[in-house]
């Protein structure tokens, strides 16, 4: 294996490797063609230079280089969150062997990837972000830094921005597990700024009418003899509790009197309140903000699906529900839950016999591993298939990447399980015959179970 | 053959009455025309045509005191407190955002509910329907609430509300105008009214009972100074007065209580009835009955051991106090215990003619009421509403005579001889305890 090593540090004696080669190469005669060929590059941190090479490399239209295992040579922990979001690790003379391994493994599986063409750049920071998972076959854990403005930060996944500081990377990853390529793990909640985003916020208490927060909390006091009842520091003379209304001694709690509630003192503006107001303030910008208003945002953890796998590999953003939703005239989930509604109160009436019907492949992630490059056509069959068994009355909703609900209207349930298996039929043969490679064979398992309309519901369809 | 009989008892009944003459009907009625029309009819009427002419007379120093009122707009504080009322308090929020008088805060008390009135202030809090929300999380009592909320005003009139109530576009411009006529009102008091009054007989009635005392006769003790009760419902004070007084003591009765202490330190009380609030009275005879019950006991433990200071003559005696202290307890206490003799007078000494004599008195109470209700319509800001409780007067007599009657005559037994107020759950129970171990 060739490795490229930064340093402007000569007298560095690197130890004999096996089978590996270190080349030491100054940082003045770095350039990004010289990264091209190796399988990994080390980087001295003590050059100026350390995160423009990273950047450089990381941002390299070519995935090739953009996706090298790239380690910072360093005896001491990397502080920089840039630049231990964008190197693959640390290392040093004596921790050497430890990273070939998993330098190897990177660079192997960098290798199988197609290279990408694309103009987008949220496609590009999709891709990028699904390559360096695959490649490094890790999930993608957030980083806690207070130097970073939102907080947590994701390691790769902004590397393809200019600023390691771009919200747009929340928003994106959060599409990419709305669309099945990646599974989020909760991981935990933060607020942000509502105006630029930072998590960086003092919370307090404020006064609801003049919004200082110099407030005091006192205790209540309802003295029981005379009703009197007002703040803990109307009673207080010295130490003793006198009631200004009947100028008796409090002595007892409980049988004199009793604590019912606190309430809060401005001291700029002398207003009483119970319920003071709880505000942001963001020490980036200033802005002030009712706590409601702040961007609540659920930080996750994320790992590839079998779906981001595919699309890492073959360079292209597919989804089965998508592509069918435009060739089938799919009904969003929750509209077909309404149609169904008013179908069973309409046969209550007219004693009509229409029936549900589910379709699901079992073993979806498999086959979104296998169908390469030719999902646009196999798409286009499937919905096909689908069309022809189907009635154009019949409603169909996706409720994700592998199942489908058909309303079989006026249909009964045998009419219903006759379309379901033709399709069933129809469907298996066409990914057996397509998807299956000469070294392997893609069997689908593909469920179908159908019910009458008013029996309705996802336990009964889809029996685990 | 019914109506038939009906026309032979008419007949009997006329003809025994004309046979035995005025001079006996007079013996036998003379509890009613000595006290009945003298005190609720002939007695009442003088002093409204005396409430007119003395208001037509004074009509410019009115719209002054209006004018006043509008140049100086000063802050009121309305203040509600209750428990679980949730299913009020937006109504009560709404009528008052609609008043005419805009420089209002309205605060809210809860005394420790357990519904969704939280839930309810804090939305309306939001919207900024009402000014304040303040929650006691353990129950003090109205006393407690009212001074907690008390304490948390800035205004200079303070209104003291029932949560169960709304007004009239006017009501609280109303209710403050009477303090720029006459720098010796301390308080002013509202004319409470019941809302939708013909959705059953008890509302109905309770309804006409609140035009007689509250309209009627609050508005007479007012004329003649000898107002004794300010309603909770609907009740403005001056500010600095409620705080010499040092706000509410513990009920119940703390509505007349408060009166007191204003009258102890030579404060006028005054009735407004233009002013004019709606509350949701108790929907059936059950809740009624034990409300009254609780309002009965009240006089007792207040005009006779609270401030029984009244009827002795010492530095703070005043006469129309006294006066009005002496009318509470003979039309109340007494006639009570008399109409019992009263009965049992007629029982041993006029028995077989018990037959004419009940359906006469019947007739002679209607009659007085239908005067009565007459005067009432004519100052009445809603007549052709009000007229529709016209009907209800045949039962009148029933509810006033017999039902009031009972309930207040076994309310008094319970708080004379047994102290029952002091057990009621309508204080907490920490506060009876010391209020009995005090006598208070
Ligand atoms: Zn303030
Ligand atoms: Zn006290
Ligand atoms: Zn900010």
């Amino acid at each position: 294996m060739e490795i490229l090593f930064i340093t402007n540090d000569s007298s560095l004696k690197i130890p004999p490797l096996e089978k590996d080669r270190i080349t030491l190469l100054p940082s003045n005669q770095f350039n990004i063609k010289s990264a091209e060929n190796c399988s990994a590059i080390i980087i001295d941190q003590r050059i100026s230079e350390t995160k423009n090479v990273l950047i450089e490399i990381r941002q390299s239209q070519s995935d090739i280089v953009a996706l090298k295992p790239v380690f910072i040579f360093s005896h001491k922990e990397i502080s920089d969150i840039e630049i231990q979001c964008l190197a693959d690790g640390r290392t040093n003379l004596q921790e050497l062997s430890e990273i070939l391994y998993s330098a190897d493994r990177i660079s192997k599986l960098t290798t199988t990837l197609k290279e990408l063409k694309t103009e987008n750049f949220q496609t590009l920071v999709i891709l990028r972000i699904l390559r360096f998972l695959y490649a490094r076959e890790m999930q993608l854990k957030p980083l806690l830094s207070p130097k970073y403005r939102y907080g947590y930060v994701y390691p790769f996944a902004i590397s393809q921005f200019k600023d390691i500081e771009d919200f747009r990377i929340y928003e994106i990853l959060a599409r990419m597990e709305k669309e099945g390529l990646l599974i989020g793990n909760f991981y935990d909640r933060v607020h942000f700024c509502n105006r630029c985003h930072s998590a960086f916020m003092n919370f307090r208490e404020i006064c609801p009418s003049c919004k200082s927060a110099n407030l005091s909390v006192e205790n209540v006091i309802h003295h029981f003899r005379c009703g009197y009842t007002a703040q803990e520091s109307k009673f207080m003379q010295g130490e003793q509790l006198i009631c200004p209304k009947c100028n008796s001694i409090l002595r007892h709690i409980g049988t004199d009197y009793e604590k019912p509630s606190t309430i809060f003192i401005c001291h700029s503006c002398q207003e009483t309140f119970q319920e003071p107001l709880v505000e942001c303030f963001c020490f980036y910008c200033t802005n002030r903000t009712p706590v409601e208003e702040t961007v609540s945002w659920d930080i996750k953890t994320y790992e590839i699906s079998p779906a981001g796998i595919n699309c890492a590999i073959n360079g292209i953003i597919f989804s089965f529900a998508e592509f069918l939703k435009t060739q089938l005239e799919l009904v969003e989930y929750d509209n077909f839950k309404r149609i169904v509604e008013i179908e069973i109160e309409r046969k209550k009436r007219y004693k009509r016999d229409s029936s549900i019907g589910s379709f699901r492949v079992t073993n979806f992630q498999e086959m979104y591993l296998m169908i390469g490059e030719r999902k646009n056509e196999i798409g286009l069959e499937m919905a096909r298939i689908i069309k022809e068994a189907l009635r154009t009355t019949d409603v169909i909703t996706v409720l994700n990447e592998s199942t489908f609900l058909i309303l079989f209207l006026e249909t009964p349930v045998t009419g219903a399980n006759t379309a379901l298996s033709r399709i069933k039929t129809n469907i298996e043969k066409l990914l057996v015959n397509n998807i299956s490679t000469p070294d392997k064979k893609f069997l689908p398992e593909i469920s179908i179970a159908a019910v009458k309309v008013e029996e309705f519901s996802l336990t009964n369809l889809l029996p685990e | 053959m019914e109506i038939y009989d009906f026309f032979e008892h008419t007949k009997n009944f006329l003809f025994f009455w004309k046979t035995a003459g005025m001079m006996k009907i007079f013996r036998i009625f003379w509890f009613f025309f000595v006290f009945e029309i003298t005190r609720y009819v002939i007695f009442d009427i003088i002093v409204f045509c005396f409430y007119r002419i003395k208001k037509a007379v004074l009509r410019n120093r009115w719209e002054a005191a209006r004018l006043k009122l509008k140049q100086q707009n000063p802050l009121v504080s309305i203040i509600a407190p209750g428990k679980n009322e949730g299913k009020h308090i937006t109504s009560l929020a709404h009528s008052l955002s609609e008043q005419t008088y805009k420089n209002i805060e309205i605060i809210i008390i809860d005394d420790g509910s357990d519904d969704d009135t939280p839930q309810i202030c804090r939305q309306l809090l939001r919207e900024g329907k009402i000014s304040k929300y303040l929650r006691n999380d353990i129950r003090g009592g109205k006393a407690s609430a009212a001074n907690f909320g008390l304490q948390q005003t800035k205004g200079r009139f303070i209104i003291h509300v029932d949560v169960d109530c709304s007004f009239d576009r006017d009501a609280i411009e109303n209710i403050l105008i009477p303090f720029f006529v006459d720098s010796r009102i301390g308080a002013v008091s509202g004319n409470v009214k019941v809302k939708n009054p013909t959705e059953s007989v008890c509302s109905a009635l309770q309804a006409i009972e609140y035009l007689k005392t509250v309209t009627i006769g609050r508005l007479v003790g007012s004329t003649i100074k000898t107002l004794r009760i300010i309603s909770g419902a609907f009740g403005a004070f001056r500010k600095d007065i409620l705080e010499r007084i040092g706000g509410w003591d513990i009920g119940p009765g703390l509505d007349g209580d408060v009166v007191v202490k204003i009258r102890k330190i030579d404060f006028a009380i005054y009735m407004e009835p233009k002013a004019v609030c709606y509350t949701s009275p108790p929907e059936n005879f059950k809740a009624l009955t034990k409300q009254r019950l609780r309002w009965s006991r009240s006089l007792v433990r207040f005009r006779m051991r609270k401030h029984r200071d009244i009827f002795f003559p010492t530095a703070n005696f005043r006469f129309s106090t006294f006066l009005g202290f002496m009318e509470n307890m003979v039309y109340n206490v007494l006639l009570d215990i008399k109409w019992i003799v009263y009965a049992i007078d007629i029982m041993i000494h006029f028995p077989s003619t018990a037959k004419y004599i009940f359906p006469l008195n019947y007739l002679l109470y209607t009659m007085s009421n239908v005067v009565q209700f007459m005067v009432i319509i004519s100052l009445s800001e809603r007549k052709k509403d009000e007229l529709k409780l016209a009907p209800y007067l045949l039962l009148m007599p029933l509810y006033i005579a017999i039902y009031m009657r009972a309930v207040r005559t076994y309310a008094y037994i319970q708080e004379f001889f047994f102290r029952v107020s002091y057990k009621d759950p309508w204080n907490p129970r920490k506060v009876s305890e010391k209020a009995e171990e005090l006598r208070i």
